[in-house]
């Protein structure tokens, strides 16, 4: 005999499943969406092109924790800024889709965990972003920029791992949205300044105080500099243990967050 | 027949400062069963649902479900025995109708392979196989199609226990008679939510009734027509040249008559005196017992609260 009410606590269809459906849907939703597919592509390339190499013929070096590095590099690993907060915007926007037509609740409802839901549904995300990285790269070395390889893979993959900070904080804030109004208001008042309010373009080296308290508190600007260390072999443990540190630290509480949370088909 | 479900004492509220929004529910469902859910908006046919579903949790009392009911019972996936259709259109809005049902699949453990001979399956008994349908993205299809995607998704991993909210809203006759055809063919247990009254007559065993929260009846469908169709209305077939003059007798006589050539329709209590009118003019031919629908009975339930 079981109760209604614990369906969701006692369902498990185990992580490889619960995963493999997550990257199948997610994958289902984007193969419908060409211009998506183009826009994820080309946005990160327009903004090298246009941004670094303008820019880049302005500046030539650019203070980096305390060393002069080649701007163009530095840009274009600022790139990755861009990306990460796509994915973000991303998250939100699926997760919100999952809630407001009861799906969250008929997967969770059907033994999908909520850490699956936000690792499995990340996957295809990084998946997405390997492609975006790949593209860059090829680009980046057409416009002259020298990137170390090795060093190039492993700050993609520490990209990858932080892309789950943002898919884990999407869910959550998606969880807490009511409706597509307050939706689309977090989209155009909460994620574009979070690039801006990051040094994507700029150094925090000669920054303004302002700036620098701001970015002080935006994930973006760890995670931005954690990336750039390793691509120029500077490996700052401190913006990579932060990073790291916020990305299991906002999984976790989205995990728990979710497991509380009240299921509902729909919105009351 | 085993049982599958029992609700005991069920009560729920949305809000602790709001009343009851389901009081005191008490009924069981047995295997191979078909429930007709009837009441009006906001009787709480939804919320029990969702009680019933597990996505609410009654703020006291039971919903219980018996393995032994289920052939194919998973204990590690205790939904998968049950294939729900909400009212709302739950639905991956961004994928297209074949890729909505297959997930349906996939979500019980089934293989991509098998999911999607299910799902073809599943799309076939809702009528809604045409290539050109199944490619195309939910929100460019018709309220009718979306309906049958849900319900496609609903039944394709084969549950045993059917939950049906407002499953025929959308569909045309022939399309709901042909899916709940199936359902009682498959002899699936179900219970079905609809105001499509006349369908629900045909297809349930039992009904359960409920009116502001609370169960009216719950029990035989036959059962419940029988005992109401009593307290009927009876057809008096006359002949006459007087009718103008039987209709202003009637009408100072008897409240409630329906005068139609030469039938007269009024309730059984009221026959005796309408009988003598009509001789006064005319001859009484025939009288006949009217039977009532299930749809009949409602409506008069619902006018007499």
């Amino acid at each position: 005999m079981i109760n209604a009410e614990d369906f969701r606590n006692n369902s498990h269809i185990g992580m490889i499943a619960a995963v493999k459906f997550m990257v199948i849907s997610e994958f289902n939703a984007y193969k419908t969406s060409v211009a998506q597919l183009i826009r994820q592509i080309l946005s990160p390339v327009l903004y090298f092109i246009f941004l670094a190499q303008g820019l880049g013929a302005l500046i030539s070096k650019i203070s980096f924790l305390g060393n002069d590095v080649d701007y163009k590099t530095y840009v274009f690993f600022g790139i990755f800024a861009y990306i990460l907060i796509n994915f973000f915007s991303e998250s939100i926007y699926r997760t919100t889709v999952d809630k407001r037509y009861g799906l969250l609740a008929f997967k969770l409802q059907s033994g999908i965990k909520p850490l699956y839901y936000v690792i499995g549904g990340g996957i295809f995300s990084a998946f997405s972003m390997l492609c975006q990285t790949l593209i860059l790269f090829m680009v980046a070395v057409f416009f002259g920029i020298k990137v170390h390889i090795t060093l190039y893979v492993m700050a993609v993959l520490f990209a990858i791992v932080s892309l789950y900070f943002w898919r884990s904080l999407g869910v959550l804030i998606a969880i807490g949205i009511k409706d597509y109004r307050t939706r689309d208001l977090i989209m155009t008042f909460g994620v574009l300044p979070l690039s801006f309010a990051a040094p994507v373009f700029y150094s925090l080296d000669h920054s303004p105080l302002l700036i620098k308290l701001v970015a002080s508190v935006n994930p973006l600007t760890y995670q931005i500099q954690a990336i750039r260390s390793i691509a120029f072999g500077k490996y700052s443990i401190f913006n990579i243990g932060i990073s790291l540190m916020i990305t299991i630290v906002t999984i976790l509480i989205t995990n728990v967050i979710i497991n509380k949370l009240n299921i509902s088909l729909t919105e009351r | 027949m085993s049982e599958i479900l029992k609700v005991t004492n069920l009560n729920y509220r949305y809000d602790k400062s709001k009343g009851d929004i389901l009081k005191n529910i008490n009924f069981s469902i047995n295997s191979g069963e078909i429930i007709a859910l009837i009441g009006s908006n906001g009787s709480g046919k939804s919320t029990l649902m969702n009680n019933i579903t597990g996505f609410l949790k009654p703020t006291s009392g039971t919903v219980q479900y018996f393995e032994k009911g289920f052939s194919k019972y998973d204990v590690k996936q205790p939904f998968a025995s049950i294939g729900y259709s909400p009212q709302i259109q739950m639905m991956d809005w961004y994928s297209d109708v074949f890729d909505n049902v297959i997930l349906g699949s996939l979500l019980f453990g089934n293989s991509i392979k098998e999911s999607k001979r299910l799902s073809s399956e599943a799309l076939k008994k809702v009528n809604l196989d045409a290539q050109q349908l199944i490619k195309k993205l939910p929100e460019t299809l018709s309220g009718g199609q979306q309906q049958r995607v849900q319900l496609a998704r609903a039944i394709v991993h084969n549950p045993e226990f059917l939950i049906l909210d407002e499953p025929t809203v959308g569909l045309d006759v022939e399309s709901a008679e042909m899916f709940l055809q199936s359902i009682q063919e498959a002899k699936v247990t179900a219970l079905i939510s609809s105001h499509d009254i006349n369908i629900l007559e045909k297809y349930a065993d039992k009904l359960l009734f409920i009116d502001k929260g609370e169960v009216l009846y719950f029990g035989d469908l036959q059962t419940f027509i029988t005992k109401y169709s009593t307290q009927g209305y009876k057809s008096i077939v006359f002949t006459s040249d007087h009718t103008p003059k039987i209709t202003d007798e009637l009408t100072a006589q008897i409240i409630n008559f329906k005068l139609d050539n030469n039938k007269v329709v009024v309730l059984a209590e009221d026959v005796t005196e309408t009988v003598k009118i009509l001789i006064k003019y005319g001859t009484v031919d025939e009288i006949l017992e009217l039977k009532k629908s299930l749809r009949d009975i409602y409506y008069e339930m619902k006018v007499s609260k």
